[in-house]
């Protein structure tokens, strides 16, 4: 392949990519109640978005859901992932690792029957709403950070526990205070990523949740299944610009550090 | 160390080792890789266990105790610096992990630091030093505790060689002052000849032979130990008699001559037995014409190749074997290829090596 | 290690806390799934009868396969089954088609663009999956952007039936899935040493054998992972053809959720989920099995690989 087709597959390739999120938030701003039909511009429907009780309710379900599951499954995952990377063979090493594994390529439409059927089974014990949301969203994020962090685990110095254990420093205090903060971006990461699973899912989320215990993208997917509406394209905008400003920030921090770190290198101490 | 042993996978790394360190001591576990002196290492600082034997430190059985409960510590060969850490929090772990009062961690943090003459870069990160001051932080890191016992893995090993032959002076220079009893891990024979006070040199989890430098490399055990020491002249021999008070006199066909040679062991060959004997291509002597009459044999220069210090050469013995001369430079003109020489052998410097 | 008994039960505690939370909440519902399937549709709360039963002195097994029977003599499932395969198939493909050309000039870019041009990439995967479907409905629609701009330039008289059709479902996977094709194929990418190639260039291969001979033999592993994980979520995928597939698109994620949510019959619901599991246990044990160090990171890492692993580097 010569440069000029690289760079036209890639740009088509983008263009595929992010077209149709442009057009999407350029038509937020859309007079018209039609979203395809332009009409001028307009901050109406932004407004609209901010009197829609039902849909702030939702954000705020679904936000509490996503911190809650995404630090728990952040504790599970890294706790899995440690098991897996430190503690060489063990009796049922394989099927952990197919169980923490199994989340990530189950369809999801399987995931949610299951968890549902259990809590239906367990319901006399276990009210379905935010609860079983929160377990649901755990247990799939867990996978998810367990992948994140057992693969930064893998590739992480031994010596460097080995030396702290040398140093004086007992196992506990070994993780606490040499891998666990060289680890932490990954585990940044991993948050980060349980976060956004947990608030963009549908299917599981349909399954097992209960009356009045409707997220985010429940009552976004039954307005969709009405047709479009423009206060969902203002909703999208803001969700959208939210993740963009975010990734390009850590990625912004991360880029800063990274080439400070290159700079000193590269120049050498005095 | 007493009888230590510890195989992975049933692949024996280490067997029956056993072994004594003098207070104060430097002692060099030399082999090439894959010898086991650095599992013999990793069991003495805790990190893996021995399936047999035991470890004891003053007289105290410390084989089960964890590493972070051990009064030793050990220099990484990677220097294992906590990246996350400044060079004087590096240097302080230790002493924060045993729970020093502040003030004591602070004043012996900037004595560390002035050991290694590291004080001016106190807040940098592991990243934003060069090899050979990481490797000065990981020595006072690893001194700060002051450790009944002091390992070294490699400690050139991440090194280039040039900094390699300025830091061994150096470290070594350290040690000594701090007093600190140690033992160092190498496959390098020169490192160990520069830094301890004796090598103990291993073989296939086993050791091979234990002595000062100058012992090990002028009277090597056996085949193996003359030749990892450095270059080494091999000839075979007959016993013609076992002479008193340790002493056989061998006949060495290609040198043409009857030699005294020490006994290698308390088993000496008997009388008639081949045996193996070596010279260092040092203690041979090429020399022009006029030597002939004190002895010396009649070789051809096979080849030359000149090393600033000292040229060494190839030459052919009266019996058609090759030998091995490192003659010092002093000036003198050189001995050219195809031409004929005159060979002395310094018959003091002749062992005979077991096996 | 075995260090004291604070350590083993520290241990013991890392070890198992997850693994009772993944056994309660994933290897337990699937064993129901298992046993309502057996069970029969009953009109009560919940719907289905009792596999094993305490009959006062003694435990009964009620099992049937009546549901199982009820999947083979209608028609409609099989299809259903079928056409996910295909479309699954199919839209995987494409995705590859279209995802190794991107990740091969990612892969080729100058160092400093590489992250930014994978931040592109995985960016949109980031953003909600519900809403990058809904994208595509306001661009596919008859009154869609498409058919504006298509009609707007005279290229079409009448719009164009594009979405509710299973173009518009093949579109919508290839989309949304398409991030989770391009990173395990850059990152095998990434890892190959070029040297190779220009060996094969030097020893009188054209750019094409050079490509089919070396270049893609070495880059199998990310293919295969690429393509597993766009084709097995994409075969229980159900947002995506109920949103833009027509009535008339079948889909085994669609008919489960009906059977669930509209029939209100469990044991068929999961009776069509053992199936869908039975056929997707051949590319998820190939997925274990094949699973390539960077492979599976590449998917839960979107965010890790993509901007930690690069800065990294």
């Amino acid at each position: 392949m010569s440069r000029r087709w690289q760079w036209l597959v890639l740009a088509g390739g983008l263009s595929f990519l992010w077209l149709p999120i442009v057009v999407l938030m350029v038509y937020s701003f859309n007079e018209s109640r039609l979203v395809t039909v332009w009409a001028g511009f307009s901050t109406r429907w932004y407004g609209e978005l901010f009197r829609d009780r039902q849909l702030i309710e939702a954000a705020w379900l679904s936000l509490r859901v996503a911190v809650l599951s995404a630090s728990s499954a952040l504790v599970l995952g890294t706790m899995a992932a440690v098991a897996l990377t430190r503690y060489g063979p063990f009796r049922g090493r394989a099927v952990f690792g197919a169980l923490l594994t199994a989340p990530l390529v189950m369809p999801e439409i399987i995931t949610g029957l299951s968890l549902l059927l259990l809590f239906v089974a367990l319901s006399p014990f276990v009210a379905r709403g935010m609860l079983t949301l929160w377990i649901a969203h755990t247990t799939f994020a867990t996978a998810y950070v367990t992948v994140v962090v057992a693969t930064r685990l893998a590739e992480f110095d031994r010596t460097l526990e080995e030396a702290a254990l040398d140093l004086g420093a007992t196992p506990f205090r070994t993780f606490r205070d040499v891998t666990l903060p060289v680890i932490a971006p990954a585990l940044l990461s991993a948050w980060l990523l349980a976060f956004t699973l947990s608030i963009d899912d549908l299917v599981i989320s349909s399954f097992v949740t209960g009356p009045g215990a409707s997220t985010l993208p429940i009552v976004i997917f039954s307005s969709v299944r009405l047709g479009v509406s423009p206060k969902v394209n203002a909703l999208a905008t803001l969700l959208v610009l939210a993740i963009v400003l975010g990734a390009v920030a850590s990625w912004l921090a991360m880029r800063r550090a990274s080439t400070r770190y290159r700079a000193v290198v590269v120049a050498g101490p005095k | 160390m007493a009888g230590v042993a510890r195989s992975f996978g049933g692949v024996p790394a280490v067997r029956d080792v056993s072994l004594d360190l003098a207070r104060g001591e430097i002692l060099a576990l030399l082999g090439p890789s894959g010898c086991g002196k650095s599992t013999l290492l990793r069991m003495v600082a805790g990190l893996e266990m021995p399936d047999r034997g035991a470890v004891f430190l003053d007289g105290e059985d410390i084989t089960r105790l964890p590493p972070y409960r051990r009064p030793v510590n050990l220099m990484f060969q990677s220097y294992a610096l906590f990246p996350h850490l400044t060079v004087a929090e590096n240097v302080a772990f230790g002493l924060r992990q045993a729970r020093r009062p502040p003030a004591e961690v602070e004043a012996r943090v900037t004595e560390m630091l002035a050991l290694v003459r590291m004080e001016s870069f106190r807040q940098r990160r592991p990243a934003q030093l060069s090899g050979g001051q990481q490797q000065r932080v990981a020595l006072a890191r690893s001194l700060a505790r002051s450790p009944k016992l002091l390992l070294l893995d490699e400690p050139m090993g991440a090194l280039d060689r040039k900094l390699r032959a300025e830091m061994q002076f150096e470290l070594a220079g350290i040690l000594r002052r701090v007093g600190v009893t140690c033992m160092l891990v190498t496959h390098d024979p020169e490192e160990a000849m520069v830094m301890a006070d004796r090598v103990a040199l291993m073989r296939d989890g086993e050791l091979a032979q234990v002595g000062t430098p100058a012992e090990v490399y002028d009277s090597p055990r056996d085949r193996f130990a003359a030749e990892f020491l450095g270059p080494v002249n091999l000839f075979g021999g007959t016993v013609v008699a076992g002479g008193g008070g340790g002493v056989l006199t061998v006949r060495v066909p290609d040198l043409g001559a009857e030699h005294p040679v020490p006994a290698p062991g308390p088993e000496q060959p008997g009388e008639g037995a081949s045996v193996t004997v070596a010279i260092r291509p040092e203690r041979l002597q090429l020399a022009a014409g006029d030597a002939a009459a004190r002895g010396a044999l009649a070789v051809e220069v096979a080849g030359r190749a000149f090393l600033g210090t000292h040229t060494v050469y190839r030459v052919r013995l009266p019996g058609g074997a090759l030998a091995t001369v490192q003659q010092p430079e002093d000036g003198s003109p050189p001995f050219e290829a195809g031409r004929p020489a005159y060979l002395t052998v310094d018959g003091a410097a002749l062992r005979v090596l077991a096996d | 290690m075995s260090t004291g008994s604070t350590a083993a039960w520290l241990r013991r505690v890392v070890l198992g806390v997850p693994y009772l939370w993944l056994a309660v909440f994933f290897l337990l519902p699937f064993l129901i799934v298992l046993k309502i399937s057996l069970a029969e549709a009953i009109i009560a709360m919940p719907p289905y009868s009792a596999v094993v039963e305490w009959a006062g002195d003694r435990l009964r097994f009620t099992a049937t396969l009546e549901n199982f029977a009820f999947l083979l003599s209608d028609r409609l499932y099989g299809i259903a089954y079928l056409n996910s395969l295909r479309v699954a198939a199919v839209a995987t493909f494409c995705a590859l088609v279209i995802g190794y050309p991107m990740a091969y000039a990612i892969a080729r870019a100058p160092a400093e663009l590489r992250s930014v041009l994978l931040m592109l990439v995985v960016v949109p995967s980031w953003t909600s999956f519900l809403i990058r479907v809904y994208a595509w409905i306001g661009l596919l629609a008859g009154n869609g952007h498409i058919n504006n701009l298509l009609t707007g330039l005279g290229l079409v008289a009448e719009p164009l039936q594009l979405l509710r059709t299973d173009f518009a479902v093949y579109v919508g996977i290839v989309y949304t899935y398409l991030p989770f094709m391009v990173l395990p194929l850059y990152t095998s990418i990434a890892r190959l040493d070029w040297s190779l190639a220009e060996a094969a260039l030097d020893l009188g291969a054209t750019p094409w054998q050079c490509f089919r001979r070396v270049i893609l033999p070495l880059t199998r592993g990310g293919i295969l992972a690429g393509c597993l994980l766009v084709f097995i979520p994409a075969t229980g995928e159900f947002v995506i053809p109920e949103l833009l597939g027509g009535a008339d698109t079948l889909m085994i994620g669609k008919v489960l959720w009906q059977e669930f949510f509209n029939n209100r019959d469990w044991p068929i619901a999961s009776a069509v989920a053992i199936v869908l599991l039975t056929l997707l246990l051949v590319p998820i044990a190939l997925f274990y099995r094949y699973q390539m160090p960077g492979s599976s990171s590449a998917a839960a890492g979107l965010l890790g690989a993509a901007a930690g692993g690069e800065a990294r580097r």
